[in-house]
């Protein structure tokens, strides 16, 4: 690990890097029981405790265990530090023990304790864990209270149990779905104060989503090989991206019209080929227009597409799709992204 | 046999659509929205949670049947929540490593077995007083939840990252829990709450 002092270790904890609101763990204790001050605060003492607790005693003796064994005893460990807990809130705050029902048991596997365990615990110094765990405690802790005060406020119209004179109260804040709203404004509160001066941790802490669409272009591919469904293939984003959206429509029809054939002299003119002519006509027709097509996405300046090069083999285009639509699509979003900055810029 | 087949599939049904564990109850958000993000993992990762909520679920029924288990405070039930599910999972590793899976395999039994969803199951249907199908219904509802839940919030991300009306600060964690919430509303519906009056 790059070596951080301990004010970066409690910005990143807290705001950058925050395992709520960034990373997206350990949210099921939030929005399930954050529903007051008191709730909130019983989440994120129990959190902090067992963060600390799990955190340094995996930097100390689980570096050499197996992964799938140190999960089973994050679990075991999770829940023996619950279980006095659990059993003194049930003694002396037996309504409090109530309602918050079965959440406390399920805190033992909260899913930030696994993943700041295996990401940081294992891999760092005892020192370097110990300030990374407080952070990231820190960090929970109070994101929990703000959503567990805004959805008291907002949902029961008090603050710690005190009136707070609200004309108008939703029982809505009260529900999981409170707690989602409560974390998607906080979060882009907390993104927009930052974004000046942190704006790439901020970034780089979020949620990689850029899977999806990297799958999206696999899918593609084995519907093109397929040739069967056509409707993905004209992606949304990869028509807006280029701007080409009315001339692409028009090649689609053309390129997937019932019972289109390829004649064989145009082939000829262009490749001059016979032997590859054969071949692509052996291919079921799907093939010819998805050469046509990805022709059209790599000119697209032209309307029209007039080939002055030999058309080649659509099976080695095929292969080669994906690797073209990933270059498309970087350069699509780098477009977008100078378009983005100049609008900041204005 | 009618009437175990009716009772198994509205329980089912109740726990997925219903009580949608992820959407009303929070249980296994995280999980969900993170695999929502990872498609690709999505095969492995349901069939394991689907196979240790029901599993979980019906063990812990069949240790209720017993009197004695049944008759116990709710402390000793969590401990024997947990263990079940401790032993469960060590078993599939087992099973899982005998017959020489790939490790991106191995990885998904541990992050399956141990989170809030699959837990939730057995203490829901002991709050509930489910009897033994009400309790395989309500584990194999868990695990279509879940898929439902990463199935919706990953075409929901799909938009969401080609969208680009979106103010900037809102892009990417914030919009996910905006959409989240969304659905999270949806659902509420479908369980005839009010929650806006």
């Amino acid at each position: 690990m790059d070596k951080r002092t301990l004010g970066e270790t409690f910005r990143r904890g807290i705001i950058t890097n925050n395992p709520l609101l960034f990373q997206i763990i350990g949210v099921c204790p939030v929005v399930a029981i954050a529903l007051s001050v008191r709730t909130a605060a019983i989440v994120a003492v129990v959190n902090a405790v067992e963060l600390v607790l799990i955190e340094l005693v995996a930097c100390l003796l689980f570096k050499k265990i197996k992964r799938y064994l140190r999960v089973l005893i994050y679990a075991i460990l999770g829940f023996l530090i619950n279980l006095p807990l659990f059993i003194l809130l049930g003694r002396y705050e037996p309504e409090m023990s109530e309602s918050i029902g079965i959440f406390l048991p399920l805190l033992a596997v909260n899913s930030v304790i696994a993943v700041k365990c295996e990401t940081f615990a294992v891999k760092n110094t005892v020192k370097d864990t110990f300030s990374d765990s407080l952070a990231t405690a820190f960090g929970y802790g109070v994101v929990t209270l703000a959503v567990g005060a805004l959805r008291e406020a907002l949902g029961s119209g008090t603050l710690y149990g005190k009136e707070i004179g609200l004309p108008y109260t939703a029982e809505a804040f009260l529900m999981p779905f409170g707690g989602f709203l409560m974390l998607g404004f906080l979060a882009a509160i907390v993104k927009g104060l930052s974004s000046k001066k942190y704006s790439d941790e901020v970034n780089s802490a979020m949620l990689d989503t850029s899977q999806i669409r990297m799958l999206h272009i696999k899918r593609l591919k084995q519907l093109i090989d397929e040739s069967d469904d056509d409707d993905i293939f004209f992606d949304d984003s990869v028509l807006n991206d280029l701007d080409k959206k009315k001339s692409l429509f028009r090649r689609k029809e053309k390129a997937f019209a019932p019972e289109q054939t390829i004649t064989v002299p145009d082939l000829t003119e262009v490749t001059g080929d016979d032997a590859e002519v054969k071949k692509q006509e052996e291919k079921p027709t799907g093939y010819q227009p998805f050469a046509e097509l990805l022709m059209t996405l790599e000119n697209h300046e032209s309307e029209t597409v007039e080939p002055t090069e030999p058309i080649p083999d659509p099976l080695e285009l095929n292969e080669e799709w994906e690797v073209q639509s990933e270059e498309l699509l970087t350069r699509s979003a780098e477009t977008s992204g100078e378009e983005e900055d100049g609008g900041d810029a204005q | 046999m009618s009437y175990f087949i009716l009772d198994l599939f509205s329980a089912a049904l109740y726990a997925c659509l219903i009580q949608n564990f992820i959407f009303t109850g929070g249980y296994g958000a995280s999980e969900a929205v993170r695999m929502s993000a990872k498609p690709k993992n999505l095969f492995p990762l349901s069939v394991f949670i689907v196979y240790f909520s029901i599993a979980t679920s019906v063990i812990c029924r069949l240790l209720e049947l017993n009197s004695y288990v049944s008759g116990l405070e709710p402390l000793y039930h969590n401990i024997i929540f947990y263990g079940v599910l401790c032993v469960l999972y060590l078993l599939t590793l087992l099973v899982v490593l005998v017959i020489g899976a790939p490790k991106r395999v191995v990885r998904r039994v541990g992050i399956a077995a141990f989170n809030t969803l699959v837990l939730s199951v057995p203490f829901i249907n002991y709050r509930a007083g489910f009897n033994l199908v009400e309790a395989i219904g309500s584990g194999i509802g868990a695990g279509i939840a879940f898929v439902l839940a990463v199935l919706l919030i990953n075409i929901g991300l799909k938009r969401l990252e080609q969208n680009t009306s979106i103010p900037r600060h809102f892009k990417g964690t914030p919009a996910i829990f905006i959409y989240v919430s969304i659905l999270s509303l949806c659902f509420m519906a479908l369980s005839g709450r009010s929650i806006f009056i």
